[in-house]
């Protein structure tokens, strides 16, 4: 409860230019911040430069924060919104394909030596489309509802639904290949 | 972790096959604070550069609207014929971009969806 007030006074405080309690919540909420973009973007490079541009963009945007949602879903929504545009620009730039393969085996690699195993589930999320795997995690790993995810990247809710829906077919199917094998 | 008890199959599918799994590269994967001292430095040096860029930009914006006003004004003197000829078409010229740029950005957002 003490944390609950103690964030709120922080939020107010920092939206009216208190730059130490801005400091305080993106400290509070960094490694929040990085475990989510980590998830996202299986890639640890391109994770770090969406928690350090998320943490920019909310320096930048505090003072338009209404506080409506929690200060995590905010940075959330900022982080996915982010990883939305540099996705589109990977694309155009026709480099998306190669550098995902590479670093989703450099993440395999440095997982294997943290928790001594790559699980199935890690390689099924890793090989869903990024926008599939954002909307999967969203509504099945952090909890939002399908209006909550369009509205924080921006999508029509029947977009949202699809990719749900395509995201754990395709979950399911990948795990239920891993468990006969 | 999660914000609303949503149950369903699906979610409880994921729970029983992701949850842990993830739950588990979360832990790996945590990182430690970073000090209130340089994090503090760097929210205040960001926003000088906002604060800078800001200026930067409404000085430009100034500059620009003092020459296009001088500009008319010359023009306006000179031959009001002239005058009229280049608002009508600085007016038409706006509204065409406007409606490409607008019809480009319906295609984009139908197309990324």
């Amino acid at each position: 409860m003490r944390a609950v007030i103690d964030e709120s006074r922080l939020i107010q405080q920092a939206i009216q230019g208190d730059n130490r309690s801005l400091s305080e919540l993106l400290r509070r909420h960094y490694s929040f911040l990085y475990q989510y973009a980590l998830k996202l973007t299986m890639d640890k490079s391109r994770a770090e430069d969406i928690t350090q541009d998320t943490m920019l963009k909310a320096i930048e945007k505090i003072g338009t924060y209404r506080a409506q949602s929690k200060f995590s879903t905010w940075l959330i929504a900022i982080a996915s919104r982010l990883a939305i545009d540099r996705g589109r620009r990977s694309v155009r730039e026709r480099k998306w394909v190669a550098e995902e393969e590479g670093a989703l085996r450099a993440l395999r690699y440095e997982t294997l030596s943290r928790m001594n195993d790559w699980p199935d589930a890690l390689q099924a999320i890793g090989e869903l489309d990024e926008k599939l795997r954002m909307a999967v995690l969203l509504k099945y790993y952090y909890g939002y509802s399908q209006e909550e995810i369009a509205e924080m990247v921006d999508t029509p809710v029947g977009t949202v639904k699809s990719r749900i829906h395509a995201g754990m077919k395709q979950l399911r199917k990948e795990l239920s290949g891993h468990e006969e094998e | 972790m999660k914000k609303n008890n949503v149950h369903d199959e699906d979610q409880q599918w994921f729970t029983e096959h992701m949850g842990a799994e993830l739950q588990r590269f979360d832990d790996a994967y945590e990182r430690r604070e970073p000090e209130l001292a340089p994090l503090d430095s760097f929210v205040a040096s960001h926003k000088l550069a906002l604060r800078k860029k800001l200026w930067r930009d409404l000085a430009l914006f100034w500059l620009v609207a003092a020459m296009l006003l001088l500009g008319m004004l010359w023009i306006l003197e000179r031959d009001w014929i002239w005058f009229a000829a280049l608002q009508l078409l600085v007016a038409i010229s706006a509204i065409g971009y406007i409606g490409f740029v607008h019809r480009k950005k319906g295609r984009e957002q139908w197309k990324n969806n």
